[in-house]
Formats: C-alpha cells, structure tokens, sequence
C-alpha cells in the first residue's frame, strides 16, 4: 500500500488530471511490447497504414479480399504496429538534493511519480532511478505497477555521492533501451555536467533536463563572515558576504543557467529551470507541456 | 623638519614587530560562521576572482590591510615627534597677565592699546601645545583671574576676550602676587624674608605681562620660579596731555571768591600750546592757553565770583592719545561751618582756644558737661550725626559716638586704646609734622608735667613722640578718626584744677585746634567735593539715620549703596568718570556729591617702559613671538583616528572580502 508520504507524492486530485495526459516523444523507438502507441512499424492494429503485394508466406489473415475481387491479384493489409515507450527518470539523489523546502529531491520525486504515473497510464515502460542507482530498478509497465514506483521513489535519499558522469554511465549500462529520459538534476557537479549529458544523447536518448534549484540557491540571503561547507564533499570555502557578492553570485548563477541552457539547446536537449518549491502539477501540466514532453 | 625620539630603543624594536604582526594577523582565518550549504560551486566562482592564494595577490587589492600599515606608519611618525621652528609658542605653564589700566586705553596703537594686547595674547594661545596649560590674569587697580589654568584655548581665548577698557590706575602687585602663589606655593615672594619657606612643589611658568609699564612696586618681589616676559604695549612716542590735579578754594577772606587750580602735565616729544577750558554745570565760563614743554607741569588759574555751588569741569582741548585724563571734575559746595561739641568739666584754656576768630570761622561749638552725654538730646543728636567733632576734655564715653573725636587727657571708650602708668616730667622728642593735625607745629619747647604712654590700635598713627612713649597719636574707626592725647591739658591737684603744661600758653595749642577743626572737622578751605581716583571704593559721609542711600553716578544711573556691618555706606562702583551725587533713598534729599578723577601722574605719562623690575631683575620689554618648535605629532595622529574610522568604515560596509 502506498505510504502517506506516496501520497503526499501524489495526489489523487492530480493523478486524476494526470490521467488524461500522456508522454510525447519527438523520436520514435522501438518498443519490446505492444503498447498504446502507434510506431511508424506496420503492425497489428486496427488502423490501416498501407498495402503490399502478397508474398508467400504472409499471414493470410491480412489479405485484402476485396480487392482481389477487383484486381485479381493479392495484396496484403498492413496496419499501423502500437508500441509501449521506454520513459526513464533519472533523479540526482546527491546531498545538495535535500536542501529547500520542500527539498529538491521532494519535488524530484513528486515530479518523477507523477511523469511516471502518466507513463504507467498509457502502458509505457517506466524506469524510475538515480545516479547512484536503487535497488529495483526493472521497467515497470501497467498502471497497477504505480505502487511500486512509489515504493521505489520513497526509498530514495539525498545521500547519494556519485558524480554525474559515474551515475549516468551506471545507467546507460544498465538500460540499454532507447525512449525518453528525464533528468532531475541541480546540475551542482564540481566535475561538471556537460559530459554525463553528452554521454546521454548519445544513447539515441530523448532527453529532458529539469534543472532544480532552492529558492536559496536562486536568492540567497547570507550576509556576514562565513564559512561556507559543501554538502557534498565537505570542501570548505570562507567568505565574507556583501551585498556587492550577493549581486555578483547572482551574476554567476545567470551565467550558469544561461551556459546549461545553451548547452542543451545545442544538443536538442529540452531544459528547464524550476525552484523546488514550484507546485508539480504546474510543472507537469504547464511548464513540462509548454516544452512537449507530455500533452 | 627634525624628529625627536620619544622611545627607548627596545620599545622601538617592540614596535617594529607591530607590521609584521599585521601581516601575520591578517592571513589568519577569522573566526567566521560556518553553514553548510548545497554546493560551495557556484559561491567559489563567485569568489575566484577574489579568492586566491597566492601571497602576493592576496595582499593586493586589500584596503583594510593598507589601511592598518598606514595607521601604524604614521602612529610611529607621530611618536618620532617631527616639528619644524615656528615663531611663537607659550611655554609648559604660562599667566597670561594683561593690563586693562586708563592708560591701555591709549590710542597711539590702532585701535587702542587693550585690544593690540588682547590680540598678542590670543596669538600666543593659538600657539598653544595641547598639553600647555595656560590662565589669565586682568589687572587694574587690582588683579582678577580670568581663567584658571587650563588647556582648553577655547575658555582662554573667552577669559581674554571679555578684558574691557577701565578708566583704574595700574597696579600690578597683586596679579603678580597671585601668579607668584602659584609658581611659588607657600612663598610670600619677598626678597629677604628668611621665614619664607617653599612648603609645596613648585611649578615653574612663564610670566607674560602684556602691558605699557605704567606700574611701580615691585621693587621687593622676588619672581622664584616665575620666567617673567615683558610684552611692551604701545608706540615709542606717543602724545599725551592730561590733567593731574585740580582743586577749587574758596578765598578765606571772601567766601565769594573761589580759585579754581588746575595742573596740566605734557607727555609728548615736542612742545604743545593746549587751550583749557573750565565749564560750570556744562556751559563754559573761562579757558586759558598754556604752552607746556615736554615733560614739563604746569598749573592754569581760573578765578570765579560769586558762586555758590555747582559742578565744574576742566577740559584739555587737544586730540591726544589719551582722552580719559583730558576731563576733570570737581563740585564747590557751600560753605557750612564744622559741628564741634566740646565736653568739659571746664577748661578756660580750651574754652579760649576754640573760640579764636579763625576757629570760629570753620566752627560752630557747644559746650556741654559730662552728663550731656547721657541725656536723649546727645542719643538723638548723635544719631542724626549732627555733631562732626566732639572733643573730649578729660572725659571718656561710655560708648564711641558716630563722629570724629579729639581726646585730652582721657580714653577712649573700649578696648582699643589704652594708657600706661603715669609718668613724670615727659619731654617731647619727635613730632610728625607731615601730617595735617601737627602743620605748622613747633612742640619740642613744650613742657608737660605729667602723661602716660599711648598704647594705640593697629593703624593708628603716632603723632607726638616723647621720653615715654607716644602721646598723641590718631587712628581711624570706620569712616571716623579718632585722636587721642594722653595728657591732660590740666590735672587736678588738692581739688583743684591746675595746668598740666604750658602747651596752653604756647601758640601751637590754638593752632593744633585749628588744624583738627579742619582736619576732624571734615572742612578745608577748598569747599569742594572729595576727589577719588576711578574704581576706588569711597566710605560716604551720610549720617547715621541712613541705612540706604541712592548713588547717582555720571551717566545718570543710580545704584543704592547699603550700609554694611560697619558703621559705614561704602560706594564702591566708581569705574566712571565723573560727579557722583549721593541722595536720600526716599526723600530725593542731597547728602554728599563726590568726584572721580584720573589724578595720576603714571596713568598720564603713557610712554611704554623699555623694561620692568622685579626686585633686582629687570625684564626688558620683548616681541610676545619667541622661536619655538611647531610639533605635527598631533596632526599625525589625527590622521591615523580618522583613517582607523575609514578602516572601520570600509570593515562594515564590507566593501571588500
């Protein structure tokens, strides 16, 4: 049974707007089963795409009878296949995750039930993960798979220290199925992040990168001598804050915002910035299809 | 520019650490807050500009460290004390003593002579160290401290400032004598005095007296610690004539006649033609030229007829550089005789004496016995101050009675006078003949049988000097005089009166009556109103039913002067020039009328000396500017508070990491 804390993830107010949306790719995949979508396979399904001409050994089942009435010759029905969809979310579960409040990781996990919730709907394959990587991290297909994804999103903590670039390549080993990709991420990586992206888009992948920042990250309100420590490796970082440093924080957070965004938008990765504390049912239903990952 | 070190050496050596100290402080951590925070990424980025490690970038671009080597560099500055020669500086403790004497008000310096004075001495305070210490000293007539000893110029510069003109004599004794007290503690500053012992620490000081020298006195004052410095006031050669006396006497034989005598005195280099003029109730009635030489006197004359009474003044007309002492005022009064109660059991001798056509002249007298002065007739006569002399022969009151009194032969009531035992034959050996009752005297023949030694109060005056001691002598009590002769003028001897001595017989005993008629009988033949020198306080002759009267000073303002635990009304605001009249405080009635004059050689005479004495040393007069060392220590320091405030400024603002 869902915890309240998976209810807190998700709430049945919103898993009802969620049901009637669905997750839109702008690449099409292969697929491992049969799912609700049509692919640009022909396949078994109700929705004719095309004729051929027979050739021994096709499934007689599909032979268009009436036209062979009127041409005299056989052709064969092809119909639109369905396929299900690979839709992965891939959430940055490192220690600068659990700042904010709620925390970025909080909004993560809300954001990935309920991207995954729209998934399970439509019958898609949907892997829930972090960089570090979760015990069970199977696809999960079906909408009675929700529960699980919960489960598995619950179990999720912000102590996980695995670099960018080290998570994204656990995970390209271990899902080697193409589809969508939605990385929840504060980009905060003192390696960087540009080379966990690139590696991503390799992968044939539809990437989405949601870039999630604490409102004080995006205003903070330090003054004084300080003493700064990083969450993640303890480095330590003395400074005295002034109003002329804040302004120039600022600076620098703009610029690098505005390099991640030029940096995916090179690379027909879609970016978006939201603060934690941003409602996920605006950023699904507004922000998330302004930018046509679901409609 | 020099420096003098005020350090030993190893404190130099201690605070040459003092930078390096900086330096080493500066790259230790502050004690800084720790928070934790997602990522330190984008603050270090933030910061890199301004967070390196290198040594010598971390020592760029940081003001607040620039600004403490700064301060410290100009605090060893200051401590190195560089000074460069300025041209005036008051010594550690200086006085201040400055002259506001008639003769400041001398016009030969421009605007006068107090103000140039005044000017010097808030020159040589604005040169003041702060650690100097300074005070102020007026002096007139008499001294006033200003402003004690203080640092603070601002109340040194006010205690000048508010030095204004007088019309006094100079006397600079007393303010020497308060500087003295205080460089001197517990010294009388006497040359001499070998019980003069230094019972405090001294405190040396320079002795400023800002002044044109017009004072004298000081021929016995030893200076000790004092460093007297002689600021001369005044031009060289200034031009000054001025009136130093003037009297008018009725003529004796004709009371309508009165001699108005004045005495002009010239203190100018060359020769001068003045014309004076006499004025009676402000409207002139004679004037005269005199032509007067330099430093040369000379009297004018003015004859007047039938006057009565009225207020006259003199008048120098010539532009000088002394105005004050160009007027001079006077008053005739009528002419009254002299009230004299004679107390006698009888006496022909006496009776005869005062009843001379001369005497009878000056006085009205009455004779009364003894018992008189018991009666509520005398009580009531005293009291108004009816009687000016009572004379007493042979006699002595129970209480001393509110006039002046002659005693022959007889004490004085209380403790104040007393006889010693009778002795025989007194043969007279000195007699002072300076003084107005014993003039025209000649006693050494005189006999007399027998008489006892004075003993007199302190202030009395000996005025007739024998084998056994002094037997006439004079005293003053409060506004009155007191004579007393300690011999009778007769003795009894088997119930009988016989002649103590042949004075009697003798013409200087009517003229010793005649002359304390006039002297104790507060009448001369001048008729005119007492004369006193500006500032001087004067013991007015009202009588006893006055407890307050209303003094009418020059300018028309009035003043009530009270009588005082004395049997006396002192007046003693007479800073103006002028005819004071004295009246009844109710009754609007005229009781006295009283002058005040500049009659002073040494205020007239307003050539600055070329140098002063104190006892043996002689200060010769000096520019007030002496060479001296202008100090930047403090101005340094200033520097460095202000920069520290920068510093502090900037810390807070946290302009800078």
């Amino acid at each position: 049974m869902p915890s309240a804390e998976s209810n807190a993830l998700l709430s049945p107010e919103l898993m009802a707007r969620l049901e009637r949306l669905e997750l839109v790719t702008r690449k099409v995949f292969r697929g491992h089963l049969k799912g609700e979508r049509r692919s640009n396979r022909k396949g078994e399904s109700v929705e004719f795409a095309d004729y051929r001409s027979y050739v021994p050994g096709d499934d007689l089942r599909f032979i268009d009878w009436n036209l062979y009435a009127r041409l005299d010759r056989l052709y064969l029905k092809l119909f639109q296949e369905e396929e299900d969809l690979h839709f992965y979310c891939l959430i940055d579960a490192s220690p600068s995750m659990s700042f904010g409040n709620p925390t970025k990781l909080q909004c993560a996990k809300k954001l990935a039930a309920a991207l995954g919730f729209v998934g399970l709907c439509r019958s898609d394959r949907v892997v829930i993960d972090t960089l570090g990587g979760i015990k069970s991290s199977a696809p999960m297909r079906g909408r009675a798979q929700l529960w699980r994804i919960l489960e598995q999103l619950e179990q999720i903590e912000a102590n996980d220290p695995t670099h960018m670039l080290d998570g994204v390549k656990r995970f390209s080993l271990r899902n080697s199925g193409k589809g969508i990709i939605v990385l929840i991420t504060d980009l905060m990586d003192k390696t960087g992040y540009e080379a966990a992206l690139r590696m991503l888009i390799a992968k044939q992948m539809d990437l989405f990168v949601i870039h999630m920042l604490s409102p004080e990250e995006l205003d903070p309100t330090l003054l004084g001598d300080l003493r700064l420590i990083d969450s993640e490796d303890r480095d330590e970082t003395e400074i005295t804050v002034s109003r002329a440093v804040l302004k120039k924080y600022r600076q620098t957070l703009d610029q690098f915002v505005s390099q991640a965004k030029q940096f995916c938008a090179r690379r027909s990765i879609t970016y978006m910035l939201t603060p934690s504390d941003r409602a996920v049912d605006v950023i699904v239903t507004q922000y998330l299809r302004e930018r046509g990952l679901v409609q | 520019m020099s420096f003098i070190s005020t350090l030993p050496w190893w404190a130099w050596l201690f605070f040459a650490l003092i930078p390096p100290a900086i330096i080493a402080l500066y790259f230790l951590k502050l004690r800084r807050a720790p928070l934790v925070v997602p990522s330190t990424y984008l603050w270090m980025r933030t910061i890199e500009d301004l967070h390196v490690n290198s040594l010598w970038q971390r020592l760029q671009n940081n003001v607040l460290l620039y600004l403490q080597l700064l301060v410290v560099a100009l605090l060893f500055l200051a401590l190195l004390r560089p000074g460069c020669r300025s041209e005036s500086q008051l010594g550690q403790r200086s006085i201040l003593l400055i002259d506001h004497s008639a003769s400041m008000s001398a016009t030969d310096e421009s605007p006068n002579r107090l103000t140039v004075a005044k000017q010097k001495a808030l020159k040589l305070v604005d040169a003041m160290a702060s650690t100097d210490v300074a005070m102020v000293i007026s002096f007139s007539d008499r001294a006033e401290v200003r402003q004690g000893f203080t640092s603070d110029r601002r109340q040194l510069r006010t205690a000048i400032e508010s030095i204004t003109e007088t019309n006094r004599i100079t006397d600079i004794r007393e303010a020497v004598q308060a500087a003295a007290g205080l460089a001197n503690p517990g010294r009388t500053s006497e040359i001499d005095n070998v019980n003069d012992i230094q019972v405090a620490e001294a405190l040396p000081a320079d002795l400023y007296v800002f002044s044109d020298g017009g004072f004298g006195g000081l021929e016995d004052f030893d200076l000790g610690n004092l460093s007297a410095k002689y600021i001369a006031i005044g031009q060289a050669e200034p031009t000054n004539i001025g009136i130093v006396a003037l009297t008018a006497t009725r003529n004796p034989e004709r009371e309508e006649e009165i001699e108005v005598y004045g005495r002009l005195v010239n203190h100018s280099s060359s020769d001068k033609s003045v014309t004076t003029e006499l004025y009676m109730d402000d409207v002139l009635i004679d004037a005269t030229k005199t032509t007067l030489k330099p430093d040369q006197e000379a009297g004018v004359n003015f004859q007047l007829r039938g006057v009565e009474a009225g207020k006259l003044t003199l008048r120098v007309q010539e532009k000088d550089d002394l105005i004050v002492d160009n007027e001079a005022y006077t008053t005739i009064t009528p002419t009254s005789k002299v009230e004299v109660l004679l107390v006698t059991d009888g006496n022909r001798a006496l009776e005869l004496a005062l009843a001379t056509p001369q005497a009878q002249k000056l006085a009205r007298l009455t004779i009364v016995a003894p018992k008189y002065l018991d009666s509520p007739d005398f009580t009531k006569a005293n009291n108004e101050n009816k009687f000016d002399l009572i004379v007493f022969d042979n006699v002595s009151p129970k209480t001393m009675p509110f006039s002046n009194t002659l005693f022959l032969g007889a004490s004085p009531a209380g403790d104040a006078w007393s006889f010693g035992e009778k002795q025989s034959p007194v043969m007279i050996v000195d007699t002072e003949k300076d003084h107005p009752l014993m003039r025209y005297l000649e006693m050494n023949a005189v006999q007399i049988f027998e008489g006892s030694a004075l003993k007199s109060p302190e202030g009395a005056t000996r005025l007739l000097e024998s084998n056994i001691g002094t037997i006439i002598a004079s005293a003053p009590r409060g506004p009155f005089l007191d004579v007393v002769c300690s011999f009778g003028l007769t003795r009894k001897e088997n119930d009988s009166q016989v002649a103590n001595t042949d004075w009697l017989v003798r013409r200087s005993f009517p003229i010793f009556l005649l002359n304390a008629l006039e002297v104790l009988g507060n009448t001369d033949a001048e008729s005119t109103a007492r004369s006193i020198l500006p500032g001087e306080s004067i013991a007015l002759k009202v009588g006893q039913r006055f407890n307050e009267v209303e003094v009418i000073d020059p300018k028309g303002n009035s003043a009530i002067a009270t009588r005082g635990s004395m049997s006396q009304i002192v007046y003693p605001q007479t800073d103006n020039k002028g005819i004071y009249d004295v009246v009844a405080k109710d009754s609007d009635e005229a009781l006295e009328r009283f002058s005040v004059n500049l009659f002073s050689p040494r205020e007239t005479q307003i050539k600055p000396l070329a140098e002063i004495g104190f006892g043996e040393e002689k200060v010769a007069a000096a520019p007030a500017q002496a060479p001296s060392r202008f100090e930047f220590w403090r101005w340094l320091t200033a520097i460095a508070v202000g920069l520290l405030t920068i510093e502090w400024i900037v810390y807070l603002r946290r302009i800078f990491v």
